[in-house]
């Protein structure tokens, strides 16, 4: 029987750049509609009264989802400036520069999460 | 120069699944992939299997998997990629292998043969040449300098994810048409990379044009035929 | 049975040009058989360029005049008229199909200088200029739906009652053998300069299976002492250097920093044709002035910008076989076989002695190349003769019938593979083959004697014995590359014994075949063509005249 070698790039230590970004793309995109599944949810408590709805505020607000919201600023940063580096590409704009507007993308995202834990860390949390 | 290949190898009359074979072989310091393994045929073991032609980078028969990464084997020299003289060679990926380094290209040429791969022309053509500027040739000859080794094609995930992808190759040779002033039939041409399985599937991963070995730049060429498309869908050109 | 009117063997420029020009008819059916897929045919290395007089100030008659000088007037007329006047329609042809020439300011085709040219005519693109012209006769091939057996070995022609009725293949896919029926069949197998293994610019692929399987048939081989050694090739591993190099002003320096083509070719300098400027570089490595057996190229007056533009893969393949820029650093070379100008032997229309045979391209002898080929007149010759081949075999399939297809063939092709299979004892096939080619290099090379091509020839012989003591590790069916490499190995020492013979026999110095004991020409004896048969225990030699119609024989000096 006949074989043949699938994803042979997406092994750890085989990925390029773009494999990457391709791959952060996708997962970042799937903790945003993740997150969205959540936020409905919530906001959605307050269909079910103000209790509720105060009960769930409550909870979202403790310190471990306020580090998440952080993360969450770094993930959207990161899906939002990979995707307009990917439509830039769709139209002839920086396919040269496809490495470093990766690179500042996820650098940008990463600076965001960072301020996010600082501004709970100090601001909301002191 | 002492090298160690492990060489994967697949041999369907007595094999139900690949393994890795080690050789280790004497080289000159400035051999190719390609100079060990004509040596490991040579005097080791004649029954290794793998296709190769000009050993000058052109013919396109040489393409394999040289430690994790799509390579010519002519015009790859064994110093320049072997791991602690250690070399690691597999089939090209994406494709059914026939026998141990030789790949089935059949859906490769079939997607070749797709995007309409000749120049038509309409109206009477000139008695001698048609008048194209040089740099538009030279822009083109980019594109027209594939050689078809499927490297590309082998590193592309979305071709291991959906096969009827026309694939980098494909698609960039589509391009060296549509760029061409010469062609007449870049709206159908368009039309048929503009199909969900054409370069609205290219998820811009660049997998090809690192791997390319004779600098084509394939997402580049998807990524023009897109704009292409996106202008003429505006009514641009 | 398979069955084609017309059966092309080989898919490079030849083989595609009659493929395409076939298809045009649109009555006959056609298939194009080859041992790999038609892109990886060894057209594609071509680099510098195709003649034609395209340009104002040019003609035909000029092209006409270079080529037969070239070819030390060994070259038939008539056919080296047709190439010259047709060459120009050629290039047309190709641009309009949609090769990417580059041009000049104007848009127009641009020329280059090449060696043996008086005048600027040679249409290029870049250095690729083979692959440009093999990709779009493939673009061609796939437009006109011809039927293509890639990866199919043909192993030897069918013949019956003195014709041809076709040919026995392997799939090599399968290992299975087929006969393939065929009223013509087109032979367009290219050169065999793996005879010269280790010391050749040639693909592994170039074993010369098509004039071997002609020479079998009864048809001669002309001229095959005829063995043109390119002089700019690398020394690693063969790789050819373009002579565009040398067009776009490169120069060729000694281990002084001189440009010692002044002592050879005061004229035309590193322009010289071919032959001229492998004997001279060989001299220069022979008496001292080289550097470890290679003379220089240096291209760096050049600068990056327009080597980037017209010599982007020379500069590739520098890099990559030689480890050397030559953007920065002077690029060692040195002689190594490239062309056949022998093989078999052709009238005008690629027909050969035997009827519904036919031969185009490096395989065939029409004659355009006599005793030396200019730069940039292969990939013309491919192209003219193929189509020229492919028209005269429509008007004759037209009229026969396909005959009895003799399968005493297949039979004698299945003992033939059996025997191989069966061979026992410790030699290795790898290394009869690099055996052969250093013995051919050193013995018939750039310089030959008497003695040295009797020591060859004697080797060569005794290869012929070893070979069948070298097995054949793969057993299988499946993709062995292991046998086919066994059968190339044969087909090769037989064409080099041809080589051989016929060089021995050419006891003066033409072209290409320069020898040290016979320094001189000698048109009184020699003006004539050499025609190998094959005959009990070897090559049984005839000879035939050359075609003079223009251009009386002259000495010839650059």
């Amino acid at each position: 029987m006949a074989y043949r070698i699938r994803y042979p790039h997406i092994r750890p230590g085989a990925m390029e750049t773009g494999t990457i970004a391709w791959i952060l793309h996708r997962v970042t995109g799937v903790f945003l509609t993740l997150y969205l599944i959540t936020h409905i949810i919530v906001i959605g408590q307050s269909v079910r009264g103000k209790e509720a709805f105060d009960a769930a505020l409550n909870f979202v607000q403790s310190p471990l989802f306020v580090f998440l919201d952080a993360g969450l600023a770094g993930v959207v940063a990161f899906h939002g400036l990979n995707g307009l580096r990917i439509i830039a590409f769709d139209m002839g704009v920086g396919i040269r520069w496809q490495k470093p507007l990766f690179w500042a993308s996820l650098i940008l995202s990463v600076l965001i999460f960072v301020a996010g834990v600082w501004v709970a860390r100090n601001l909301i949390f002191v | 120069m002492d090298v160690t290949y492990r060489i994967l190898r697949f041999n369907p009359d007595t094999d139900s699944a690949p393994h890795y074979e080690t050789y280790r072989i004497e080289v000159p310091d400035s051999a190719t992939v390609l100079d060990g393994l004509q040596a490991i045929k040579d005097v080791q073991d004649g029954t290794l299997t793998f296709r190769r032609s000009c050993r000058q980078g052109i013919c396109g028969s040489c393409a394999m998997r040289v430690n994790d990464r799509e390579r010519l084997a002519c015009n790859t020299q064994i110093s320049h990629v072997a791991d602690g003289n250690e070399l690691r060679v597999e089939p090209l990926a994406n494709m059914a292998v026939i026998k141990d380094l030789a790949v089935d290209m059949t859906p490769f040429w079939q997607k070749f043969n797709a995007i309409v791969p000749y120049t038509i022309h309409a109206g009477e053509r000139p008695e001698r040449e048609y008048l194209v500027s040089n740099e538009k040739v030279r822009h083109l000859q980019q594109f027209a300098g594939c050689i078809q080794c499927g490297a590309c094609y082998s590193a592309c995930p979305i071709v291991g994810s959906d096969p009827e992808y026309l694939g980098p190759a494909a698609l960039a040779k589509a391009y060296r048409f549509v760029g061409d002033p010469r062609d007449a039939a870049k709206k159908e041409r368009l039309g048929i990379v503009g199909s969900e399985r054409g370069i609205w599937r290219c998820h811009t991963i660049f997998n090809c044009t690192e791997v390319c070995p004779k600098g084509v730049d394939p997402t580049y060429a998807i990524e023009l035929l897109k704009k292409a498309t996106i202008r003429r869908k505006l009514g641009l050109g | 049975m398979l069955r084609h009117d017309i059966l092309i063997v080989g898919a490079g420029l030849a083989g595609m040009r009659a493929a395409v020009a076939a298809a045009q008819d649109g009555s006959v059916d056609i298939a194009v058989i080859s041992k790999v897929h038609p892109l990886r045919s060894h057209s594609g290395a071509a680099e510098g360029g195709i003649n034609a007089a395209l340009t104002e100030g040019d003609t035909w008659e000029s092209h006409m005049y270079d080529t037969v000088k070239g070819s030390d007037f060994v070259g038939d007329q008539d056919a080296i008229e047709i190439m010259c006047r047709e060459a120009p329609d050629e290039v047309w042809w190709l641009e309009h199909a949609g090769t990417l020439f580059n041009r000049t300011a104007t848009g127009e085709v641009e020329v280059r200088a090449f060696g043996g040219a008086s005048v600027k005519r040679t249409a290029f693109v870049a250095d690729m200029t083979g692959h440009a012209l093999l990709h779009t006769l493939y673009e061609q091939l796939v437009a006109s739906g011809v039927k293509v057996y890639d990866e199919w070995y043909v192993l030897s022609l069918a013949t019956d009652g003195g014709t041809c009725r076709g040919v026995v293949a392997m799939d090599i896919r399968t290992g299975e053998l087929h006969p393939i029926q065929a009223k013509a069949v087109i032979l367009a197998t290219g050169g065999n300069g793996r005879i010269y293994s280790g010391r050749t610019t040639n693909a592994w692929i170039n074993t010369g299976d098509g004039m071997a399987m002609a020479y079998w048939a009864g048809v001669p081989l002309a001229d095959m002492e005829y063995v043109q050694f390119h002089p700019t090739t690398l020394k690693s591993n063969g790789v050819l250097i373009t002579e565009g190099v040398r067009g776009e002003g490169g120069y060729l320096v000694n281990a002084q920093g001189e440009r010692f083509m002044a002592r050879y070719a005061p004229t035309k300098m590193e322009l010289g044709p071919r032959d001229v400027v492998s004997r001279a570089e060989q001299t220069e490595i022979n008496e001292g002035r080289g550097v470890d057996g290679c003379v220089f190229l240096d291209l760096r007056h050049l600068g990056e910008a327009y080597i980037m533009e017209r010599l982007p893969q020379t500069r590739e393949l520098a890099i990559n076989f030689a480890g050397v820029d030559p953007v920065h650093e002077l690029l060692p070379i040195r002689p190594g076989q490239h062309y056949a100008m022998g093989g078999i032997r052709t009238n005008l229309d690629g027909e050969t002695v035997l009827p519904g045979l036919y031969a185009a391209g490096e395989c065939a002898c029409v004659s355009v190349h006599g005793a030396n080929r200019l730069g940039a007149n292969s990939l013309l010759d491919t192209l003219i003769f193929g189509r020229r081949s492919a028209e005269k075999a429509i008007q004759y399939v037209k009229e026969v019938d396909f005959g009895t297809f003799p399968e005493s063939e297949v039979t004698r092709q299945e003992e033939r593979i059996r025997r191989v299979l069966a061979r026992q004892g410790n030699e290795r096939i790898g290394l009869l083959r690099e055996e052969m080619g250093a013995t051919m290099a050193e013995k018939v090379g750039v310089f030959r004697t008497e003695a040295w091509m009797r020591e060859g020839l004697a080797t060569i012989k005794e290869l012929q014995e070893r070979q069948h003591r070298a097995p054949v590790d793969d057993k299988g069916k499946v993709f062995n590359t292991d046998l086919t490499a066994a059968l190339e190995l044969e087909v090769m020492l037989e064409q080099a014994e041809v080589i051989a013979v016929s060089a021995l026999a050419r006891t003066e110095s033409r072209g290409a075949h320069y020898r040290l004991d016979y320094p001189e020409r000698d048109d009184a004896n020699w003006l004539k063509h050499t025609l190998a048969y094959r005959g009990e225990g070897g090559p049984r030699l005839e000879y035939a005249d050359v075609t003079i119609t223009r251009y009386q024989p002259e000495e010839r000096k650059y």
